[in-house]
C-alpha cells in the first residue's frame, strides 16, 4: 500500500471508489484516506496493492452495480484495465455511472 | 488393503431415471440438459440446468417429517436397488451396514421455501422441521433408518467432491472391519442457493457446457444421484479397488493452476489399489467445462498418464450434479465397465490447444479393466477413485473373516475448546483474504486447530483433519437467502463460497498450507460420534494422528429450532499417545444422564448438536473415567453412540 501523508491526491470519486473497495471487501485493517489513485486493487510485481483476486473483483462488481448501477459482465476482457488500480476504477465509474 | 464389490447401483439425473434410461441416451449421445425449471430465475438470465423432471412419491407415513424434495429424490433413486440393500441388512445384520452419502445442497431447496415463506407470513410453515428437513444428513437418516440400517450413518459434504469421498469412508469403514456392507451415493436437488450462487461468481454456461473445448463457457448445474452398495463379499459388475484425497492448499473457489493436488489425488489411487499409470483404461474426469479446471485436470492427468489413455467429460450431459457429482460419475464408471465401451464427451470441440489429452468425440468400445473417476470443489478439496473390473476386483479381494468387535481404540492426545465467553476467537492463522473473508464458523475453527496445535505442539499443515457439524454454514446459508429476497437478488461470491460445509477446511488448508487429508461431515446430533469413526479408520488406514474439530454455531432466525450457544472443540486422536478410548459402539440412549453430571458442562450448550466434542474434552482435563455417550438427545434419539474413557 502506498499510504500519502497528507491524503492529498486522491480526487472525490476515487476517494469514494476507495472507501467502497474497503466497506464491500471488508479491508478492516485498510484507511480509505491512506490510499492513493495509484494504488493497484491485485499485487504488482514489487508485492504493493490491495491483494484482491477474482472474487473481490466479482464482488467489487456487484458493490458497483448497487451504488453506481453499473453492470460488469465477469468474462469482459476490458476488466482487466478497468480494476488495475483505484484511478482506473474510478475513471470507469465517472464514465459509466448512472446513479 | 483389499477390494470390494459394487453388488447393486443406480442413478437418475437429467439423462434418465434409472441405468437403462441412462444408458440408452449416453449410447446415443444425447444431452439432458435444457432450460432451467420455470419460474427459478428470471427470464433475463439466459441458463442451460439438468433436470430431474420426475414426480417423486412421498416418504413413508413414519417418516413424514422428513418429507421434501430431497428426501423424495433420495428415495426414489434407491428405490431399484432397494431390494438389495433390505438383503444385505438380513445378511449381515443392520448395525453391520452404514450409509455414507455426499451431498452439497441438502434440503436447503426447503429451508429456502421456509424461508420466503417466513417473509410474507411472518413464521415458517407449520410442517417445516429444520433438523429433519434442512440439515445435511437428513435425507440420509430417514432413507438409512427405512430401510433398518443401524450402522453408522453420515453425509460427507465437500461441495463438489462429496461423493467420490464417500467411497474412501466407505473404504476404511470396510478395512478396519466396523462394518459388512455401505450404502454409498450421493443426492443433490437444484435450488436457488447454488443456482444464484454460482451465477454470482461468473460460472453458469448460457448453453451445454463445454469440456476441454477452447470454447468453454462455464458449467451448467444439475440434480439427480446415484446409489451404489458396496459389500465385503459378493459379486458386481466393478469393484471398488483404492481412492486418493488431497487438498489444493491454494484457492477456495480455483484450482492449482498445474493441477498439483488433482495429482497427489490420482496418484494415491494407484497406489491404494496397487495398479500402475499405464494400466487405467480411462478417465472420468472432473471436466466442468470452467476456464480454469479443466487446462488444469489436463494437465495433471497428462503428468501422470500422458496423452494416450481416453478421457471421457461426462457433464455435458448431466449438467454438473455437484454433491452428486462423485457418485454419479462413480455409476457411469461401473457402467462403462459393464457394458465395454464409453460414450463420447459432448460439445468438447474445438480442443483448447492446452489440453493435449486424449478426450474422446465419439462412443467408443474399450474394454475397461480399470477406471479413474476425478471429483475436485472449492476449498481446494480432490478425490480420485478407481474402479476395477469383476475379474481384477475377484483377483484383490482378501477373504478376511467378517469382524465380530472391531478394535476401535484411539488414543486423544490433546484438547481445546471455544465458547462464547472466551470472547473474540484468535485468528492468527488465518491471515490477509482468509482473514476478512472467514465465515464465522471459520473464525471459530481457526481458534480451536490454533490452540489444539499449540497444545499438543503438532505442526498443523501436515495434520489432517475432520471437520464436523450438524448444521454447519446455517448462519451463511440464512445471510444469503436474505440477499435473495433483496434488491435484484444476486448473492455475494465471497458469502456463496463460503456456505459449504468444508468452507473451513478449505480456509484452512489454504491458510496453514496443509495438502493433507481433510474432510467435512454431518451426523445430526451423532456428528461428533461419526466423526470419531471417520478418524478411527485414518489412524487404522496408518496415519499417526487426526484433528477432529466440531464447531456448531447457533441457529438463527426464522430457523430457531434450539437454543443453544455456540462452541467449537478440538480433539487431537492417535494411536499411541494420550488417554485410552474405547468401545466405540451403539446403546440405547439413556436420556437421564446423556451428560455425565461430574463434568463441567454450561447449560447453555446442552442442546448444541456438538456438546459431545466439549464434553469430550471436559473428561480429558478432569481425568474422568468412564462411558461417554456421544450423541446429544433429541426426541427420537432411542440409540446413543458411546464410547469409554479408560
Amino acid at each position: 500500500m502506498n499510504p500519502t501523508e497528507d491524503g492529498a491526491g486522491i480526487a472525490d470519486t476515487e476517494l469514494e471508489v476507495a472507501a467502497l473497495i474497503v466497506e464491500a471487501l471488508m479491508l478492516e485493517d485498510v484507511d480509505p484516506m491512506g490510499l492513493d489513485g495509484a494504488t493497484p486493487l491485485f499485487t504488482d510485481d514489487k508485492g504493493e496493492g490491495l491483494g484482491l483476486d477474482s472474487i473481490d473483483v466479482l464482488e467489487l462488481a456487484m458493490a458497483l452495480n448497487k451504488r453506481y448501477g453499473i453492470k460488469i459482465k465477469a468474462d469482459d476482457e476490458a476488466n482487466r484495465s478497468v480494476f488495475e488500480t483505484i484511478a482506473s476504477l474510478a475513471a470507469f465509474v465517472d464514465t459509466e455511472r448512472s446513479k | 488393503m483389499t477390494a470390494y464389490p459394487i453388488t447393486a447401483y443406480n442413478l437418475s439425473n437429467a439423462l434418465g431415471d434409472g441405468v437403462a434410461e441412462v444408458r440408452q441416451a449416453l449410447f446415443e449421445g444425447r444431452s439432458g440438459l435444457g432450460p432451467p425449471p420455470p419460474g427459478f430465475f428470471e427470464d433475463s438470465i439466459a441458463l442451460y440446468c439438468g433436470r430431474l423432471d420426475v414426480e417423486f412419491e412421498p416418504l413413508p407415513e413414519a417418516w413424514s417429517s422428513y418429507d421434501i424434495r430431497q428426501s423424495r429424490m433420495t428415495r426414489h433413486i434407491l428405490a431399484p436397488i432397494e431390494d438389495a440393500v433390505r438383503a444385505a441388512v438380513e445378511r449381515w445384520g443392520g448395525d453391520r451396514v452404514a450409509a455414507v452419502q455426499g451431498t452439497s445442497t441438502g434440503g436447503i431447496r426447503g429451508a429456502e421455501q421456509a424461508f420466503f415463506y417466513n417473509k410474507e407470513h411472518g413464521h415458517t410453515p407449520d410442517d417445516f422441521d429444520i433438523e429433519r428437513q434442512h440439515a445435511l444428513h437428513a435425507a440420509t437418516e430417514a432413507m438409512a433408518g427405512d430401510v433398518g440400517i443401524t450402522g453408522p450413518v453420515w453425509v460427507v459434504s465437500t461441495a463438489c467432491s462429496s461423493s467420490g469421498k464417500v467411497f474412501a469412508s466407505a473404504k476404511r469403514l470396510l478395512d478396519m472391519g466396523l462394518v459388512d456392507a455401505v450404502l454409498v451415493g450421493g443426492v443433490d436437488t437444484l435450488c436457488h442457493t447454488t443456482l444464484r450462487g454460482f451465477h454470482s461468481l461468473g460460472l453458469l454456461a448460457d448453453e451445454p457446457c463445454r469440456p476441454f473445448s477452447a470454447e468453454r463457457r462455464g458449467i451448467n448445474l444439475g440434480e439427480g444421484g446415484a446409489m451404489l452398495l458396496l459389500e465385503r463379499e459378493g459379486s458386481g459388475p466393478a469393484w471398488l479397488l483404492g481412492v486418493g484425497e488431497s487438498c489444493d492448499a491454494y484457492h477456495m473457489t480455483a484450482p492449482h493452476p498445474d493441477g498439483a493436488g488433482a495429482l497427489a489425488a490420482m496418484q494415491q489411487a494407484l497406489v491404494m489399489a496397487g495398479v500402475q499409470a499405464g494400466e487405467i483404461s480411462h478417465i472420468n474426469a472432473h471436466g466442468t467445462g470452467t476456464p480454469l479446471n479443466d487446462p488444469a485436470e489436463s494437465k495433471a492427468i497428462q503428468t501422470l498418464f500422458g496423452t494416450r489413455v481416453p478421457v471421457v467429460a461426462s457433464k455435458a450431459y448431466t449438467g454438473h450434479t455437484l454433491g452428486a457429482a462423485g457418485a454419479t460419475e462413480a455409476a457411469l464408471s461401473v457402467l462403462a465397465i459393464d457394458e465395454g465401451w464409453v460414450p463420447a464427451s459432448l460439445y468438447s470441440t474445438p480442443r483448447d490447444p492446452e489440453v493435449k489429452i486424449n478426450v474422446l468425440t465419439e462412443r467408443t468400445e474399450l474394454e475397461s479393466r480399470f477406471v479413474l473417476s476425478n471429483s475436485f470443489a472449492f476449498g481446494g478439496n480432490n478425490v480420485s477413485v478407481l474402479f476395477g473390473s469383476a475379474a481384477e476386483g475377484e483377483a484383490r479381494a482378501l477373504k478376511t473373516e467378517a469382524l465380530a468387535g472391531a478394535d476401535l481404540e484411539m488414543r486423544l492426545a490433546a484438547v481445546s475448546t471455544w465458547i462464547e465467553e472466551d470472547g473474540q476467537p484468535d485468528l492468527s492463522l488465518l491471515q490477509g483474504r482468509a482473514r476478512r473473508r472467514a465465515s464465522p464458523l471459520t473464525r471459530v475453527a481457526a481458534h480451536v486447530l490454533k490452540s489444539l496445535c499449540d497444545e499438543a505442539g503438532v505442526d498443523p499443515s501436515s495434520l489432517p483433519t475432520i471437520y464436523t457439524s450438524d448444521f454447519g454454514e446455517m448462519q451463511t446459508t440464512v445471510h444469503l437467502m436474505g440477499m435473495m429476497t433483496e434488491d435484484d437478488g444476486s448473492l455475494s461470491p465471497t458469502w456463496f463460497s463460503n456456505s459449504v460445509h468444508n468452507a473451513a477446511s478449505g480456509h484452512l488448508s489454504i491458510a496453514v498450507g496443509s495438502k493433507a487429508f481433510s474432510t467435512a461431515v454431518a451426523g445430526g446430533p451423532g456428528s461428533v460420534a461419526i466423526a470419531l469413526v471417520e478418524a478411527a479408520g485414518l489412524l487404522a488406514a496408518g496415519a499417526e494422528q487426526v484433528a477432529v474439530l466440531a464447531i456448531e454455531l447457533p441457529l438463527v432466525a426464522p430457523f430457531e429450532a434450539y437454543d443453544y450457544r455456540g462452541l467449537g472443540g478440538g480433539l487431537l486422536l492417535t494411536r499411541d499417545r494420550g488417554r485410552r478410548l474405547v468401545n466405540l459402539r451403539r446403546a440405547p440412549a439413556n436420556k437421564a444422564d446423556l451428560l455425565p453430571a461430574a463434568l463441567s458442562i454450561p447449560e447453555s450448550l446442552h442442546d448444541n448438536p456438538c456438546v459431545p466434542a466439549y464434553a469430550l474434552a471436559q473428561a480429558f482435563k478432569e481425568n474422568w473415567r468412564g462411558s461417554l455417550p456421544l450423541t446429544v438427545p433429541r426426541e427420537k434419539t432411542a440409540q446413543s453412540w458411546w464410547i469409554d474413557f479408560e
